[in-house]
């Protein structure tokens, strides 16, 4: 398929457009043209430099038509994040694009784009017949690449108010889970909001950050920032503790990209230690205060 | 007011890798059926919103006739009445027009549905879905409330912040999981109830075929991972041990 003319549509977020852009500039190869849409909170300075930017200060819901008429004149769509989910399938839909969702892997060569399924355990290979195209890609699967084009210029676009954003509320502590080197996650096992102390207590030992899975985050003892998994952070950590985690299908898709896991958990049984390089049957509190000890008796000396 | 949730039944998700097999590109073999893991979540949204005696809870699913087991769940977690309509593919443009038919027939006002479907993954029927109905769309909601004035107030969860956005027509929302839309676990009682709960069944519409992608090739991956047992008679020993070992790996 001959790519021409490219058409990334993110927000404001540098790493999550650099994304975009290594992968629109793996297409393009230097003969054709990379343009985005952007969304951001104000007529701020734009945080890129592709050759035309068309701005939205505005939601996603309330810009259907305005992108819509922006996207038709591209070959190829790339989205990703909250932009690309409240957009992607209604232009697809209204634009009558062919399209791939979810994509982690792209063949360049060969126009194939790869989606993972069944929480990891397949993986789909989909071949679009026909330009244009839109390319829903799952974040931090890519490598990045800075957009650096001279002269940029700068199009705001106005957006109709339908939907009306009454409140934002910001997370209390920014979280870069999906940067950390070493991550000491803990499950339904950790039982309670105290348990996540100690866990605490054991990353900042190790100089890693604590995470935690969909259960224990949905019971409440740590926010959603730390949620790793499929509705939570991707992994990209050397080092991984598992501390009372079963390793539900959803949790393991978010630590795929670990090099060394290490599991801690009651259960013989338990789906993590599949996965894991070193594993322990223990009581998840009893080891991690041995591992606190031995890490305390030697900086203590 | 109408509330409807579009449920999708799957394979268990949890079936571990070495039991997972496929034919045609799909799951096969045995496992049981469930309802998706974040269709649950969007159930509890819908009950959430629900004013008991006012409005109905329906729950639409694109399926088969013997999924009525596992749609029963959803039931005796409170959902008043299923739509069912027969279902011959899961392409998802198919899928969403289907949805979209019943959504008209039934006069349902706010459609609610799992962020992903917890077998093929894909995303897209609530976004096409949306585009078809010609709604707003609003992906990563965990919650929804009416306010005074018949509008509705509805919690998008992002990755750095919360967005709570004001609708007042009819919408399409995607729900992720979070605390305040764990799902119910359903008592006794409800599930007695359920089985006397209505079931309409309704037939398949033809729909344009829409050339999205093809599907090349789908393949099991297989990761090789070695794995060690520690012992764990003396877990100071194995502190010790496991310690020396990442430092030796270069993990630490």
């Amino acid at each position: 398929m001959n790519v021409k003319n490219i058409l990334i549509i993110s927000d404001n977020n540098t790493e999550r457009i650099s994304e975009l852009n290594f992968i629109a500039e793996q297409f393009v190869s230097g003969k054709g043209n990379i343009d985005a849409i952007i969304f951001a909170k104000d007529r701020e300075e734009l945080n890129v430099k592709v050759k035309k930017i068309y701005g939205i200060k505005g939601l996603p819901v309330n810009s259907i038509d305005a992108v819509a008429n922006v996207a038709k004149n591209y070959d190829l769509i790339l989205t990703s994040g909250y932009v690309g989910a409240s957009l992607g399938g209604i232009l697809v839909y209204k634009l009558g694009t062919s399209c791939v969702f979810g994509v982690n892997e792209i063949d360049y060569d060969n126009f194939v784009f790869k989606h993972s399924a069944y929480g990891d355990k397949a993986i789909i290979e989909y071949k679009p017949n026909k330009l244009p195209l839109l390319i829903l890609i799952k974040e931090r699967n890519f490598e990045q690449s800075l957009p650096s084009y001279d002269n940029p210029e700068t199009e705001w676009i106005d957006v109709e108010k339908t939907v009306e954003l009454v409140e934002e509320k910001p997370v209390e502590k920014e979280v870069e889970l999906d940067k950390a080197k070493i991550v000491v996650g803990g499950g339904r096992g950790i039982g309670s909001k105290e348990g996540f102390e100690v866990l605490k207590k054991l990353a900042s030992l190790l100089n890693g950050v604590v995470g935690a899975s969909r259960a224990a985050v949905d019971n409440g003892w740590m926010p959603h920032q730390y949620q790793i998994g499929q509705s939570g952070t991707m992994l990209s950590a050397n080092l991984y503790f598992a501390f009372g985690i079963s390793g539900a299908t959803q949790h393991l898709s978010g630590i795929k990209n670990v090099k060394c896991v290490v599991a801690i958990n009651t259960d013989e049984e338990a789906p993590i230690f599949k996965r894991a390089r070193y594993n322990i049957v223990s009581d998840w509190k009893e080891f991690a205060t041995a591992f606190i000890n031995q890490l305390e008796g030697e900086k203590n000396g | 007011m109408n509330i409807g949730v579009c449920v999708k039944i799957v394979p268990d998700y949890e079936i571990p890798v070495d039991k997972f097999q496929l034919k045609d590109g799909r799951i096969t073999g045995e496992y049981n059926e469930l309802v998706g893991l974040y269709d649950e979540h969007a159930v509890e949204v819908a009950l959430q919103l629900r004013s008991k005696g006012e409005d109905k809870v329906y729950i639409i699913s694109y399926g088969r006739e013997d999924q009525m087991p596992a749609l029963r769940k959803a039931l005796s977690m409170g959902a008043d009445e299923v739509i069912l309509i027969k279902a011959s593919t899961d392409d998802p443009f198919v899928t969403a027009s289907n949805l979209a038919n019943v959504v008209k027939k039934y006069g349902i006002d706010a459609v609610i549905l799992g962020r992903v479907s917890s077998d093929l993954e894909r995303e897209m029927v609530p976004p096409i879905l949306a585009g078809i109905l010609n709604r707003p769309y609003l992906p990563y909601t965990i919650s929804i409330s009416k306010t005074e004035n018949g509008s509705f107030l509805c919690e998008q969860q992002l990755d750095d912040r919360n967005l709570v956005l004001k609708v007042n027509d009819n919408f399409v929302v995607s729900v992720t999981d979070a605390p305040c839309n764990l799902p119910r676990i359903p008592n006794l009682k409800e599930i007695m109830r359920s089985k006397k709960k209505p079931v309409h069944f309704e037939e398949e519409i033809p729909t344009d075929k829409f050339e999205w992608a093809e599907e090349a090739s789908v393949s099991i991956p297989h990761y090789e991972y070695v794995n060690e047992m520690l012992p764990n008679d003396d877990l100071s020993a194995t502190a010790k041990l496991l310690l020396d070992k990442l430092r030796e790996e270069h993990y630490l």
